[in-house]
């Protein structure tokens, strides 16, 4: 304890070495103050919009490739998109398989009105699509189940393979209940690939765009939708004929984006194919606050290496004040450890002084650093973006009206804290270093000889 | 019986063959004042430091109540077991005469309870009155810092008290005042003094005076 008291009044005895220290120590933290806050921020915003914006992944056709030449193209089976979904990069993924079909023996709603549809082609050969089959593994049928926009009013959600809900609309116009069974179709008379599926539940439809079907195509119209389970839709002979498949890929992060191309073309993914993540928002809305970051972080290096250098300097010229306060302290039998104790205390009673004023000095100007530096980043990624041949790189529609942050809000968090103690209690070990090594370093009698 | 003994020492400095200190053993008491004379160059204050544990003899040995010193703590001997009064007084210039004897208490370990209380009755058995004790020591004179160390040294009561020139810088005053002190030291509260000086004044006031010449030690008196 008594190094401690000892400690603090030697701080008041050398005030002014004390104090041009402190002041060193002082702009060091709050330059580090202000870098981190900031940084922690950015890096929030960014895993945030990381997450919101820069993983979902698309797959999609290359048109200009398949126009040139369509030598050995192929479509992505069934089989392949699973394989494409079983993959450690993905956060999530999601499919939904439909097919459109037609009827043995029941009749859709709107049927007469006109809307019902006939494939294109000659009428005698096909038989008009009357309902689209879907199932999927997103969460969105179950979620208008769970908000009530769809609710089973009788018997019970699919579970089993050619298990199916319909709505209330279209059973009462077919007389149908739960454990009857329909008949879905092929469009094609010749081969109707006619199959059976048995009414496990009948929901009640009030979502939006059943409630306007007026210009619908009967298999537009919601309430002729017959929901069964992926594997159900998946497993439909008339699915490999004329069904279609939806799949979504959620990436864990954008920058997963070229290894994950590698393991799809690896399972065999198609060159016709272009895979890419909806980059142009995630660009346009991060790249100011990416700018920000690395400049905050060559900033950060930049303070803290000469910050330090100075300190050292300053440590060694203030030791050769200090060492035959360190060789008095020796000769009375004070062990090293004790007088390190001793300067170590002093340095960290200045440096948590300072981490106070720093600290809370830092944090009330971050905001303003921060809002002139993502002002300059935004006007920086503008320009570039104008200087493309006068063509904008990002459009409204690439970025699907994702509006650019304006602002950085600055807030300080554990995180941030924790780094600026570390950085300070280090600022206080390096000040303290040169004393610590000077008294490792020699006896007490050559530190008095030497002086006297 | 002595408190401590030197056997056989003999010292050189790092990098130097030649020997300061050649084959000189002696014995110390408590309740005796001992003087060791010699010109300047002598070894004096090399014998000085090797008893008071700041360096190590490079042959022989320093035996403290019959424990070779070689294998004591030498920090916490110095804190405790002996208080030295150095030639160039040797206290934190910058703080005041009562820190200098309360922090010397503190690193000693003492159980004082009023430590400062302790200080300032001590200060005041040297001629340093309460004002001064409370000044910076950097604006005190040489007399009052030379008080200001006999007043450390003796702080935590140690049994050999060692004084390197106590009366180098002093008036005759001063120097017969502090001898006083230190005689009073060993006579009444049997303490083991050893001094080293080249004045003749000094010796004066010893039980026994040895003289140091050319690295060998030589009974006097």
């Amino acid at each position: 304890m008594y190094i401690f008291r000892n400690a603090v009044k030697n701080i008041g005895r050398n005030k002014s070495r004390n104090i041009l220290i402190a002041v060193i120590i002082f702009v060091i933290i709050l330059a580090t103050s202000v870098s981190i806050i900031i940084n922690t921020t950015s890096k929030e915003i960014i895993d945030v919009y990381k997450t919101q914006f820069g993983s979902e992944l698309y797959i999609n056709l290359d048109y200009e490739k398949l126009k040139k030449d369509r030598t050995g193209f192929e479509g992505i089976t069934v089989d392949q998109y699973i394989a494409f979904g079983e993959s450690d990069l993905l956060k999530s993924k999601e499919y939904k398989a439909f097919v459109y079909v037609g009827s043995d023996g029941w009749i859709a709603i709107d049927e007469n009105s006109g809307n019902d549809i006939i494939n294109s082609g000659n009428s005698e050969d096909y038989l008009p699509l009357k309902a689209k089959v879907e199932g999927s593994t997103r969460s969105d049928i179950n979620d208008d189940f769970k908000s009530g926009v769809r609710k089973i009013v009788h018997g019970k959600m699919y579970e089993n393979i050619d298990e199916c809900i319909v709505s209330e609309e279209f059973a009462e116009l077919n007389n149908l209940s739960v454990g009857d069974k329909i008949k879905i179709t092929s469009n094609l008379k010749k081969n109707p690939m006619t199959h059976e599926l048995t009414i496990s539940g009948i929901f009640e439809d009030n979502t939006e765009v059943v409630n306007n079907h007026q210009n619908l195509s009967t298999y537009e119209n919601g309430s002729n939708d017959i929901f069964a389970s992926f594997e159900t839709v998946i497993n439909l002979q008339l699915y490999d004929s004329a069904g279609s498949l939806d799949a979504e890929y959620v990436l864990k992060d954008p920058a997963f984006l070229e290894n994950y191309k590698a393991e799809l073309k690896e399972k065999g993914l198609s060159d016709f194919y272009i895979v890419s993540t909806d980059e142009a928002s995630y660009n346009k809305i991060v790249k100011p606050v990416q700018g920000i970051a690395k400049i905050i972080n060559v900033f950060l290096i930049v303070v803290l290496i000469l910050g330090s250098v100075i300190l050292v300097l300053l440590s060694t010229l203030a030791i050769r004040e200090r060492k035959y306060e360190i060789g008095v302290l020796r000769a009375m039998g004070m062990k090293k450890r004790k007088v390190a104790l001793g300067l170590l205390s002093e340095m960290l009673i200045i440096t948590g002084i300072c981490l106070i004023a720093g600290l809370g000095i830092g944090t009330s100007i971050s905001q303003p650093v921060a809002d002139i530096m993502i002002k300059n980043q935004i006007e920086t990624v503008n320009d570039s973006n104008d200087n493309t041949n006068g063509i904008s790189i990002i459009n409204e529609s690439e970025s699907g009206g994702a509006e650019p942050l304006n602002e950085l809000k600055i807030s300080l968090n554990i995180e941030a804290v924790s780094q600026i103690i570390v950085v300070s209690l280090l600022l206080a070990v390096i000040s303290s270093l040169t004393g610590i090594l000077y008294i490792t370093k020699f006896e007490p009698m050559k530190i008095l000889s030497e002086r006297n | 019986m002595s408190i401590l003994t030197i056997k056989n020492i003999s010292y050189h400095y790092s990098g130097s063959k030649k020997r300061v200190l050649k084959n000189i053993s002696m014995e110390f008491e408590p309740g005796k004042v001992y003087v060791i004379m010699g010109k300047s160059g002598a070894g004096k204050s090399t014998i000085l430091s090797l008893v008071s544990g700041l360096d190590v003899c490079t042959e022989g040995k320093i035996e403290y109540a019959g424990t070779d010193m070689k294998s004591i703590d030498r920090d916490q001997y110095r804190s405790k077991n002996i208080g030295v009064i150095f030639q160039g007084y040797n206290l934190l210039t910058n703080a005041t005469a009562l820190e200098n004897i309360v922090l010397s208490m503190n690193i000693s370990g003492s159980k004082e309870k009023d430590k400062k209380k302790y200080a300032y009755d001590l200060l005041e058995r040297v001629g340093i009155d309460k004002e001064t004790a409370d000044r910076k020591v950097l604006k005190l004179s040489g007399g009052e810092q030379q008080r200001i160390g006999i007043a450390r040294a003796i702080s935590h009561n140690p049994d050999i008290i060692i004084a390197d020139e106590p009366t180098g810088n002093l008036d005759n005053d001063t120097e017969k005042n502090i001898m006083e002190i230190l005689c009073a030291l060993a006579h009444k509260e049997n303490k083991c003094v050893i001094a080293v000086t080249h004045s003749k004044d000094v010796s004066k006031y010893a039980d026994e005076v040895w003289g140091l010449n050319s690295g060998s030690m030589v009974f006097v008196k």
